[in-house]
């Protein structure tokens, strides 16, 4: 033993502590991080809804807003996306599933900015997958985001998916 | 006294104090995240009541019901709708208010009463709700809601409700070095088209 040993005692009991604390605050800032995640998430699914439950209820095509139906199913539909002039991007002017295409905006609540963006394609009965061509099918795809949604270890933004598939003959 | 003996009481009171503090954040932490899931479980449960309620305002399992909503306020709504799909298509009157009577039995002086009633058959919410909020719009995605209350006139232009509940914890949180009361919130929004409000197009 030296005159070091108290020291070297004390500077070890200093560190133990000092781990125990940083392992503690850490636990404690996980807790919190996956409590306020949890709350955003939320937020973001109900969102989405909304958009989802906004799209199901205007007509399933340009040319059945009227009520009649194309001659030629599903050759007589419309390309995807808006036939109406929408300068302010607004919802209002929505009358049609895929008038939804390509829709983007920042939803502000009480929960803060939430940035949106909407995808709708014709996909392929028997596989559900995109096509060009016209199908009695339309696939929407809504995504979320908010700032306080982000990768584990990363800044880079989650993006929430949330998908609905229409079909003519369902309506 | 020896220098060494004292030195070692003030650190060994030091690192115990250090143990005592961070003893104290795990046990708060811990207590805040459990009161904070049974929130986010309480809200999921009053908006499960919520969203099957104004999803459905004004269906009717047969032929339409003409005034589907009969007041619409910031703080309540009361309208028609066939809730229970019953085969009699029996129409019931169905109310949501948020009360200002206070809830006395918790710590929380902010929760207050939310009344769900269904053909006069009342049911209180005790659960922690602060606020309850209700916004209209008249077209779909408007950020400008309708100015409340809703005049009779218009109550048919009324295309979407946005609901927003706000929950808080009935304990106090507040740590020991903070006295300002603390509670644990949770906040839902959401936007309803009801499909029987009478389409825009």
């Amino acid at each position: 033993m030296n005159d070091y040993t108290d020291l070297f005692m004390v500077i070890g009991a200093m560190v133990l502590v000092s781990i125990l604390t940083q392992n503690a605050n850490k636990a404690n800032i996980i807790n919190k991080t996956i409590s306020i995640e949890g709350q955003y998430e939320v937020a973001a699914t109900a969102i989405a809804q909304d958009i989802i439950d906004e799209a199901r209820i205007v007509a399933f095509d340009e040319e059945t807003v009227s009520g009649f139906v194309p001659v030629n199913i599903p050759a007589g539909f419309t390309a995807i996306g808006l036939e109406e002039a929408n300068p302010g991007n607004s919802r209002v002017v929505f009358d049609d599933f895929d008038d939804y295409d390509g829709w983007k905006e920042t939803i502000t609540n009480s929960m803060g900015d939430f940035e949106v963006s909407v995808e709708v394609f014709y996909i392929v009965k028997s596989t559900n997958l995109k096509t060009t061509s016209k199908s009695t099918l339309k696939k929407m795809e809504v995504s979320v985001q908010n700032k306080f949604l982000v990768e584990s270890n990363s800044n880079q933004l989650k993006t929430y998916k949330f998908s609905l598939i229409r079909s003519y003959y369902a309506d | 006294m020896n220098i060494g003996i004292i030195t070692s009481t003030i650190v060994a009171g030091i690192l115990i104090l250090i143990l005592a503090v961070t003893n104290l954040n795990i046990q708060s932490s811990a207590q805040e995240l459990v009161i904070s899931q049974m929130k986010q479980v309480q809200t999921t449960a009053v908006s499960d009541i919520i969203s099957n309620d104004f999803s459905k305002i004004g269906y009717a399992s047969i032929g339409d019901i003409d005034s589907a909503i009969t007041s619409a306020n910031s703080t309540s709504i009361t309208f028609y709708s066939n809730l229970d799909n019953s085969g009699d298509n029996s129409i019931e009157k169905v109310t949501w208010e948020f009360l200002t009577t206070e809830i006395a039995t918790t710590d929380n002086p902010n929760d207050k009463v939310l009344r769900r009633s269904v053909n006069g058959d009342v049911t209180d919410i005790e659960i922690g709700v602060v606020d309850f909020e209700i916004r209209y719009y008249s077209s779909f995605g408007s950020t400008t809601p309708m100015v409340t209350p809703i005049s009779s006139a218009n109550l048919a232009t009324i295309r979407q409700i946005e609901v927003e509940v706000t929950l808080q914890s009935s304990e106090n949180i507040s740590s020991i070095n903070n006295n300002t009361p603390t509670y644990v919130q949770n906040t839902w929004v959401k936007r309803f088209t009801p499909r029987n409000l009478t389409s825009n197009f």
